[in-house]
């Protein structure tokens, strides 16, 4: 009797272990950036959905991170994003809604193998000559919350790439 | 092919208008479907967790984008009833999609000191760039509209005939127009189904026309030649007897408007004399005669002559000076 009550006791516990293990939910927003100059002559920037976009386009990609309210905070929360091969990424566009609290935003020319700030990225030449990464250089982007994700709590990301 | 943004000149794309991102001669194809999905890794405990966002899908449609550039490289010289004088453009389709053009030439302007006489439009169909009569095609409008993939180009005839009477230096200009059978207007006018692969075409910064205009000069070239001759006989004169030297000076001038080219002076030794070996000089820089390097021979190119190719000689260039010697016999 004891040994089936310990055995519920387990079906319980992983139970709750696999609820909390679904917690965090990840959407991804794609919207293309408009330039419009309203009557006075100041340029206006807003967002549209970008289903439709053409080269030279400019698209913001936004993730949010949403811990359900009543689960158990995340830890070491990384969010990443491979930058999509017919985009360029523009600089100094990545952002967190939680940089206040510590949002640790790191760069990959490689495809994700090498991480860094993008001032400490080298890309090597065809030819052997090294050369400070840019912008232009970087394919996959993380961020990484120096906190933790409460239940109820949300994080945004977002970055701007351009369409080649 | 896309060139990495590394082989590409930033002068280059600043001149083009691009901002620095934009270092793709062609833009992704009109078409293309861009996914993209985020993922995410957090600890809960002791345990990590993977996850992965929904996957956006953007489509890319086609932007309608050309030049179109005259291409000689400075204006066209002609001479008063010149007829089939060639303006050569060069369209070039920059959007990410595949397009056909309409082509009009105006050459009833009014801009310059001369209207000339439009002929017609032709289209280099050989790709070599420049106009071959007979070879190229002729441009019917609705016809045979050129068509042209992305990043594709082709060179534009456009012949005209030369009016008279004309002066010297007067400049007539010719307009080419092209525009795109997609559709035209302001830019991101958008055309629902006008695109590659079933996607809408939008009008880009080029407005779906493009016009450039070239010009004509009347080139009347002058070659002058104004020939003297000096006298030294042996006695310390200046008598045509038996023994004595001529010294024949040639000076060649070019005037008008334009370039003389393949500028060659001839001068038969007369009849009576015999030339005398070595003495040809070219702004008094002798010269050899034998037919080398230098400009001028004698009895190589021409019997019994003195012969000086000046090759392209502009108008307005500073005279050139040929003397040479014969003896009498």
């Amino acid at each position: 009797m004891n040994a089936i009550k310990g055995l519920l006791v387990a079906v319980l516990v992983s139970l709750i272990s696999v609820s909390a293990l679904a917690e965090i939910t990840l959407s991804t927003v794609a919207e293309v950036e408009k330039v419009t100059v309203d009557e006075e002559g100041n340029a206006v920037v807003t967002y549209v959905p970008a289903d439709l976009v053409v080269p030279g386009d400019v698209v913001r990609y936004s993730i949010t991170a949403a811990n359900a309210a009543g689960e158990k905070p995340a830890d070491k929360v990384v969010v990443t994003n491979a930058v999509p091969a017919e985009m360029v990424y523009l600089a100094d566009s990545a952002q967190s809604s939680a940089l206040g609290a510590g949002t640790t935003i790191e760069f990959s020319i490689d495809g994700g193998t090498s991480w860094g700030a993008l001032a400490s990225l080298v890309v090597t030449e065809a030819d052997g000559s090294k050369r400070p990464a840019a912008a232009s250089d970087v394919n996959a982007i993380r961020w990484k919350l120096n906190f933790s994700l409460q239940g109820g709590d949300t994080a945004r990301v977002w970055y701007k790439a351009g369409l080649k | 092919m896309k060139a990495p943004y590394s082989l590409m000149k930033a002068g280059l794309l600043l001149a083009l208008g691009m901002t620095s991102w934009q270092a793709w001669a062609v833009g992704t194809a009109a078409g293309v479907d861009i996914n993209n999905q985020a993922s995410i890794s957090y600890q809960v405990g002791a345990t990590t967790i993977n996850g992965t966002s929904n996957t956006t899908t953007t489509r890319v449609q086609e932007l309608l984008e050309m030049t179109l550039t005259w291409q000689d490289a400075s204006d066209v010289a002609v001479a008063p009833n010149d007829t089939d004088q060639v303006l050569t453009f060069l369209l070039t389709n920059t959007g990410n999609g595949s397009d056909t053009y309409t082509l009009t030439a105006d050459s009833l302007l009014g801009t310059g000191d001369f209207d000339p006489t439009l002929v017609n439009i032709y289209l280099d169909s050989n790709n070599n760039g420049i106009y071959d009569a007979g070879v190229d095609t002729l441009y019917v409008a609705g016809s045979n509209d050129p068509a042209l993939a992305a990043d594709g180009q082709l060179a534009i005839f456009v012949l005209n005939d030369i009016p008279s009477p004309l002066n010297d230096g007067d400049l007539g200009n010719s307009q080419l127009t092209a525009t795109s059978n997609t559709g035209s207007g302001a830019p991101g006018t958008p055309i629902a189904g006008g695109g590659d692969a079933g996607t809408d075409a939008i009008v880009g910064t080029s407005g779906g026309t493009q016009s450039d205009i070239g010009t004509y000069v009347v080139s009347n070239v002058i070659v002058s030649i104004v020939k003297s001759a000096t006298i030294s006989d042996p006695f310390g004169g200046n008598d045509a007897v038996p023994g004595a030297t001529i010294t024949y000076r040639l000076v060649v001038t070019v005037t008008g408007t334009g370039t003389a080219n393949n500028v060659v002076v001839g001068d038969p030794i007369p009849a009576n004399t015999t030339y005398s070996t070595g003495t040809i000089t070219l702004d008094t820089i002798a010269k050899t005669d034998i037919l080398d390097a230098d400009e001028a021979d004698f009895n190589v190119t021409a019997a019994n002559a003195v012969t000086v190719n000046l090759g392209n000689v502009a108008a307005g260039a500073a005279a050139q000076t040929i003397e040479f010697d014969v003896t009498i016999d």
